[in-house]
């Protein structure tokens, strides 16, 4: 019993962001990948912006669980909107929308169902591997004892006392400044069904990183083709970060999800022709990825700064334009105020900028050993990432040396904007552990692993667009005419 | 044809080859991890915390701040890692009451381990009496009147 209510609470939000993506989307279309697509970002829109809800009516309202019946209300609206449009546009395509060819379909015979299989092979084998790793820790790892689980604890079990899941009481190492996407989806279920089951961590945790593969193949392969989609699948599924970093219940791998789905959100708008609701999707998962972790204030301000250096200047369309800064900040602001609103009313000092001191800041800014350290600590991490037998960054690059670079990468600003923002962001993660008060190794040993992880759905993305597709360079040194 | 040409098929299948071995590995140690856990308590430390301590969250209010004590804490602050653990794990299970690394409070969470015998968990600090001994090393704390 408890599963299904479980099933029916988390479904809510996910069905009323797909609902919302229908209404709104100028093309709504029913290919797999489109599907897959819309319910991947539905997942993380869904959750995220639920969670937003369900806080402010924590707030407003205590632990009531009325919440459920104006979610349920507004899906009913959403519903009966979409099933308008349908009778109205009964197959409504946009003929503005620029579709590549799937040129893999010129392909050797082989390399679809090979893909295919060692595909749905790591599907099945990843879902066992989270299965056994929740149930041999069903409260997750340490972190989730520790922050994210803990403060749904309090906001579940505390209703109209919720405001001591931020007490300075707890201890820096509770974290209590930290976001509540994570905990507010957990509280928010555990509420609705009256029960803090360690099903609903699990679920949530199984959605995020589903959602994260979703929207990795769809996008991919909505941008250059299915077997190129697969290829960035398997080699995310292949990278042993989702099901184990997963079952851990932390939240690096929903702000991983919200990093892709910003930078997938920025490509889909420009490949339809600059129309539909990508862009605001675009500023509604940034604000969400600030209202994951404190790290997405960081990619919050990267984006920024990456999005007017794209937009603003004479490489999106020509001249100088203001115009797409409004969808933009139509997803974003209404997050990023309560996100500011929390940091500024609720949350109590971060532990980095509490332990802040201007001397010791310059004292750690000019020791070099620190950059020799972080630096080691960097290439080292990146060497060993995702635990292949031959270090998977080197066989990566090698992959792209061979396969090579399509000569039509594109959308060519969502490419240098995902660059930008990455680029930025792993830099800012470099400055904060040069500043970091904590032990230096330590926190490195800790955190650095799970930083990156922030941004390997959003790479592959980007590799995976530039990489020529696996079918059309198979196809380059076939004869004429052949397969 | 061109080497680059020659190795695209082997760059493909090496690559799904090693994702393939890579996410059977770490299924391999998912199992292990679940099996090794299943007799010793070891990989879920939590879910026997909260066995534990299920007797204070019925006693203890709904909201407020208890103190704790623990064989593994001292002035000096906690002696191991895995003392400093418990005190997080009894924080976990006990939300949304607030705990914290003193015993001056009101009320204090002594936990001193499930090898400690009655008569020790009974040895309450100096004005305070236990209020609740739950039997397995976990007893209540509370000032004397």
């Amino acid at each position: 019993m408890t599963a299904i209510a479980t099933g029916v609470v988390l479904a809510l939000p996910i069905l009323i962001a797909l609902a919302a993506l229908r209404v709104w989307s100028p093309s709504p279309r029913g290919a797999l990948e489109d599907l897959t697509l819309e319910m991947s970002l539905a997942i993380g829109i869904g959750l995220g912006v639920s969670s937003c809800f369900y806080f402010l009516w924590l707030i407003l309202f205590g632990g009531s669980r009325l919440f459920v019946l104006v979610e349920a209300a507004v899906l009913a609206a959403l519903l009966a909107a979409w099933i308008r449009r349908r009778r109205r546009e009964p197959r409504p395509r946009s003929a503005r929308v620029i579709r590549i060819p799937d040129t893999t379909q010129r392909g050797p015979r082989w390399i679809r169902p090979l893909l295919l299989v060692v595909f749905g092979l790591l599907i099945v084998v990843s879902t066992a591997t989270f299965a056994a790793r929740s149930a041999a820790r069903p409260h997750g790892g340490w972190d989730a004892t520790t922050i994210w689980n803990m403060r749904a604890r309090f906001l579940f079990r505390g209703a109209d006392q919720w405001r001591a899941a931020f007490s300075d009481q707890l201890g820096v190492w509770t974290h209590t400044d930290y976001p509540v996407l994570l905990p507010g989806s957990i509280a928010r279920a555990w509420t609705a069904i009256g029960d803090d089951t360690t099903l609903v961590p699990a679920l949530v945790a199984a959605l995020f990183a589903a959602a994260t593969v979703g929207l990795l193949v769809a996008a991919v392969t909505r941008l250059r083709g299915l077997d190129q989609g697969l290829m960035a699948g398997i080699v995310l599924l292949g990278s042993r970060t989702l099901a184990r970093q997963g079952a851990t219940q932390y939240a690096d791998i929903p702000l991983g999800l919200f990093v892709l789905a910003a930078l997938v959100s920025i490509a889909l708008w420009q490949e339809e022709s600059e129309q539909g609701p990508y862009l605001v999707l675009s500023g509604l998962c940034v604000g969400l990825a600030a209202w994951t972790k404190n790290e997405g204030l960081l990619f919050l301000l990267v984006f920024l700064l990456g999005f007017a250096y794209v937009s603003l200047g004479p490489r999106w369309n020509g001249p100088v334009s203001w115009r797409p800064l409004r969808p933009l900040a139509v997803g974003l602001l209404p997050v990023l105020a309560l996100v500011v609103g929390f940091k500024w009313l609720i949350a109590p000092t971060n532990d980095l900028v509490a332990a802040f001191t201007p001397g010791d800041a310059l004292r750690q800014l000019t020791d070099l050993e620190r950059y020799a350290l972080v630096a080691a600590s960097f290439g080292m991490e990146t060497y060993r990432f995702g635990g292949w037998l031959v270090s998977m960054p080197l066989v990566l690059s090698a992959y792209l040396l061979i396969i090579g670079l399509s000569p039509s990468a594109r959308p060519r600003p969502a490419l240098l904007l995902g660059a930008i923002c990455l680029t930025l962001l792993l830099a800012g993660y470099f400055a904060v552990f040069v500043l970091s008060p904590h032990d230096l190794d330590w926190h490195l040993e800790v955190s650095l692993y799970r930083l990156i992880l922030h941004v390997w759905p959003a790479l592959l993305f980007l590799l995976f667009l530039m990489a020529r597709g696996p079918g059309r360079a198979l196809t380059r040194r076939m004869p004429a005419g052949g397969a | 044809m061109t080497v680059r040409h020659a190795l695209t098929a082997p760059a493909i299948v090496v690559v799904c080859l090693l994702a393939v071995v890579a996410a059977g590995d770490e299924l391999q140690k998912a199992i292990l991890l679940h099996s090794y856990d299943r007799p010793s308590g070891v990989v879920d430390r939590v879910s026997p915390h909260e066995r534990r301590l299920a007797g204070l969250r019925a006693v203890l209010p709904d909201s407020g701040i208890v103190g704790y004590t623990s064989a593994g804490l001292s002035k000096r602050g906690f002696a191991s890692l895995e003392a400093m653990q418990d005190f997080f794990l009894t924080q976990y299970v006990l939300a949304p009451v607030i705990v914290v690394s003193r015993a001056d409070l009101p009320l204090v969470v002594g936990d001193y381990g499930d090898s400690v015998d009655s008569a020790s968990v009974g040895r309450a600090p100096p004005g305070y009496r236990v209020l609740l001994d739950l039997g397995n090393g976990v007893v209540l704390l509370g000032e004397e009147p």
